[in-house]
């Protein structure tokens, strides 16, 4: 295979895995909601289905998409009310899903194109046929006109759907100024959704040239106040739709779905666009360049009018300057939202996993989320997804008793893990916690001990809940299946560390355990301490600044055990001879932390990284450049890397000492 | 066989590349030394929002050939590459017989000269090999 097939492939996995969790939580509420499940749910559930056979043709999985395709046709039948929604329904669809995960595994394990089993098809196609039950035929109901024409079958569907249920269909008219539509239309249908069953917005016609016309159609419970309503949707009136007395011919016999007929109308898609991850890198970078001219842009121009005696015109200027850079600023930051995701998708696949382990272990759960609309960086959401599994899985398995052990201790049967997040300024906050049996800190002192993390003769430390997070370190008596062998928590904190973010963890024996995980908001810009040394700028990712200071006047580590180690000197580079002594920066790593010489510390500052391309020869210290507001431009340094290059021979064990 | 090159100078000769592999010619507002880099290297420059290395071709050259003049500005933007060379000034596009550089190696190659003297093409693949394979000691 190709590399772009191979590349290709590895993302579909990526996503299909991912719409597979989204889809296996839908269905889970599906399931739970039955035959009144809210029409968003069962398209939410059609949408997924629909966006993997997309993929599995996208790279060649032919019959993985066929599979999908006739799972989205029995999806199809029931949101549009040929299929209902029964138990039988539910549990074809729970069989076809689980068929439709496996294709996925196969294909993971290498299969080529993997084939459904003959039952699936056959299955669908039963599920499909009209049941000796069906659902009641409803009076048919006799839309305006100009509104009849517009609708789709679906949207006619639902009409019939909430008559059949006894509710009321109104049609409320808007008329918006031309300049503030949007914003009207938007407080019109979220008002209407607070009604009951937004069903559809189309455009209406107005007599005024000034403003839009458009029309909600809503479906709302029949006490509904008809005056009210149109009030509170901005709406002049408000039209009943009544249905026709004589129901109509219960012969009306579906139509078998056409070729094509699986894909989603465009309404259920309408508002999002997928967009590769560089593609909003771009207009970061851009952002940022547009930030560094307007700035240098504004220097120039003040050194101009210094010159210009006309004070209007200097007022004009600076004016129309704090506008641009207004208008840059807004422009940053509305870059830097596209990256962002909320954590909730998850928080869902935690609950899952959290679910399935406890049954597994005959234990008892409630998994509850705060936050999960907290938004974070895409890539960061990612990478925090793998830490907090394991987490979840410690949970569960070590923290969470026994559901007789509990009540014993007095303690509610099920136990409960809490995934909270918020943001927190510029990072965000995540925290897990259980009410579990705690961490034993003399047991974890005695493990630390037995494993040869701490000598003989240590003190024990004062905070014995940091020794979790070293390598070789792991609580568990006996090796679990579930937590796996040999990856400990050390595991989390190096991912967590990679992800520029902290973990700590705090315990009460008995009351339960609690991580707490922050990380920044994003990784596009990176808040970073700039030096000077050697006569250029470097940039230090702040996350792995300690502290800076002056240098000492013998530029010698002030007490014992920190390591001073002049930038310049690491580098390669020409030595600078500082009068003042310079500064120290000190950045640690793990467990190493060292003191940088620089000549001078300017201060801390957002940039954006620009990776080096790998054919640029380099010290490996240098990961990137970014551009500084006068057009500068300063090195980014791997703090990790640079750690690395002291245990090289000729720094290696002697620590190097300024002569 | 007559191809498309970007003919320009530096370090007082004349030399040549293939136009399709050459994004631009800019001129460099700043170029910082990259440390690590190999003595060749000028550093790093800016343009268009994406840091480039900068090959000093001139400092290429002068090893074999006369001292580079001073006021060299002018960048050779590579197409896909990250990298740049930086010349003294750019003559312009010419249409060269190549047909004499089959069998020659290394990165300077004699091409067809005229009145304005003789002219190197440059193999861009053998330059930067022959840079970075100096890489190892820093």
């Amino acid at each position: 295979m190709s590399r772009d097939g191979r590349r290709l492939l590895t993302e579909f996995v990526a996503e299909a895995q991912g719409i597979l969790e989204e889809a296996t939580g839908t269905l889970e509420t599906l399931e739970s909601a039955g035959p009144d499940a809210p029409p968003e749910l069962v398209n939410a559930f059609f949408r997924s289905v629909h966006s993997l056979k997309g993929l599995a043709s996208m790279v060649g999985l032919a019959r993985l998409a066929e599979a999908a395709h006739d799972v989205e046709t029995l999806l199809d039948g029931v949101r549009m009310g040929r299929v209902p929604l029964d138990h039988e329904t539910v549990g074809v669809l729970v069989d076809a899903f689980a068929q439709l995960s496996e294709l996925v595994a196969r294909v993971v394990a290498g299969e080529k194109d993997p084939a459904a089993p003959d039952g699936l098809r056959s299955a669908l196609a039963a599920a499909q046929e009209p049941r000796a039950h069906g659902p009641k035929a409803a009076a048919e109901v006799v839309l305006p006109k100009d509104l009849e024409g517009l609708l789709t079958d679906y949207e006619r569907h639902r009409v019939q759907e909430n008559v059949r249920k006894g509710r009321r269909v109104l049609v409320l008219p808007l008329e918006l100024p031309f300049e503030t539509f949007d914003d009207g239309l938007r407080a019109g249908m979220a008002e209407a959704a607070q009604l009951g069953e937004l069903i559809g917005t189309f455009p209406g016609a107005s007599s005024d040239p000034e403003r839009m016309a458009f029309q909600l159609l809503v479906g709302a419970p029949p006490e509904v106040d008809l005056q009210e309503a149109a009030r509170r949707c901005g709406a002049a009136r408000c039209v009943v739709v009544e249905p026709e007395t004589a129901p109509p011919a219960a012969t009306r016999v579906p139509h078998p779905p056409a070729e094509g007929a699986g894909a989603a109308p465009p309404e259920l898609f309408a508002g999002t666009v997928r967009v590769p991850l560089e593609k909003i890198s771009t207009l970061l970078d851009l952002a940022g360049e547009a930030a560094v001219s307007s700035r240098a842009l504004r220097g120039v121009l003040e050194m101009a009018l210094l010159r210009t005696a006309d004070r209007g015109v200097r007022f004009e200027v600076l004016r129309a300057c704090s506008e641009v850079e207004r208008a840059v600023s807004a422009f940053g930051r509305a870059a830097l939202a596209t990256r962002l995701v909320p954590l909730d998708p998850i928080g869902l696949r935690l609950a899952r996993t959290a679910r399935s382990i406890a049954s597994a272990l005959g234990k008892e759960i409630d998994f509850s989320i705060v936050g999960g609309d907290t938004e974070v960086d895409k890539v960061l959401a990612d990478r925090l997804s793998d830490p907090l599994l394991h987490l979840v899985r410690n949970a569960v398995d070590h923290g969470i008793e026994a559901p007789d052990e509990r009540q014993a201790m007095g303690k509610p049967r099920a136990g409960t893990i809490r995934l909270e997040a918020a943001a927190r300024g510029r990072d965000v906050v995540v925290r897990l916690s259980d009410d579990g049996r705690g961490v034993d800190r003399s047991a974890i002192v005695a493990r630390a001990r037995q494993k040869g993390l701490l000598g003989a003769d240590e003190p024990d430390p004062s905070d014995p809940l940091a020794l979790v997070f070293r390598a070789g370190f792991s609580t568990a008596s006996t090796v679990s299946e579930l937590s796996g062998r040999g990856v400990g928590l050390d595991v989390v904190r190096t991912n967590i560390l990679a992800a520029k973010g902290s973990v700590s963890v705090r315990s009460e024996p008995g009351r339960g355990t609690q991580f707490e995980i922050v990380v920044p908001l994003t990784l596009a810009l990176v808040e970073s301490v700039l030096v000077r040394a050697g006569g250029r700028y470097f940039a230090f990712p702040a996350s792995s600044v300690v502290r800076t200071f002056d240098a000492p006047p013998e530029r010698s580590a002030p007490g014992a055990g920190l390591p001073l180690v002049p930038l310049d000197r690491l580098l390669g580079l020409p030595e600078e001879e500082s009068a003042e002594g310079g500064a120290v920066v000190v950045a640690e790593e793990g467990s190493r932390r060292v003191g940088f010489l620089v000549s001078e510390i300017e201060g801390m500052l957002d940039v954006v990284v620009k990776p080096l391309g790998a054919a640029v020869p380099r010290a490996l210290e240098i990961t990137g450049t970014a551009e500084l507001p006068d057009g500068d431009i300063a090195f980014t340094l791997d703090t990790g890397r640079l750690l690395d290059r002291l245990d090289e021979p000729g720094w290696g064990g002697t620590w190097p000492r300024p002569s | 066989m007559a191809a498309a090159f970007l003919t320009f100078r530096a370090a007082g000769e004349r030399f040549a590349v293939p136009i399709e592999r050459v994004r631009e010619a800019a001129r460099a507002r700043r170029i910082v030394p990259l440390p690590g880099a190999p003595s060749a290297y000028a550093g790093v420059a800016i343009v268009r929002g994406e840091p480039l290395g900068v090959l000093d071709l001139g400092r290429v050259a002068a090893a074999r050939g006369p001292l580079p003049e001073p006021g060299r500005s002018v960048l050779v933007v590579l197409r896909g590459e990250a990298r740049a060379l930086l010349v003294d000034r750019v003559d312009g596009v010419e249409r060269l017989d190549v047909a004499a550089e089959e069998g020659q190696t290394g990165w300077r190659r004699s091409g067809p000269g005229d009145a304005r003297g003789p002219l190197s093409l440059i193999d861009l693949d053998a330059l930067f090999a022959g840079e970075e394979g100096q890489l190892g000691k820093r």
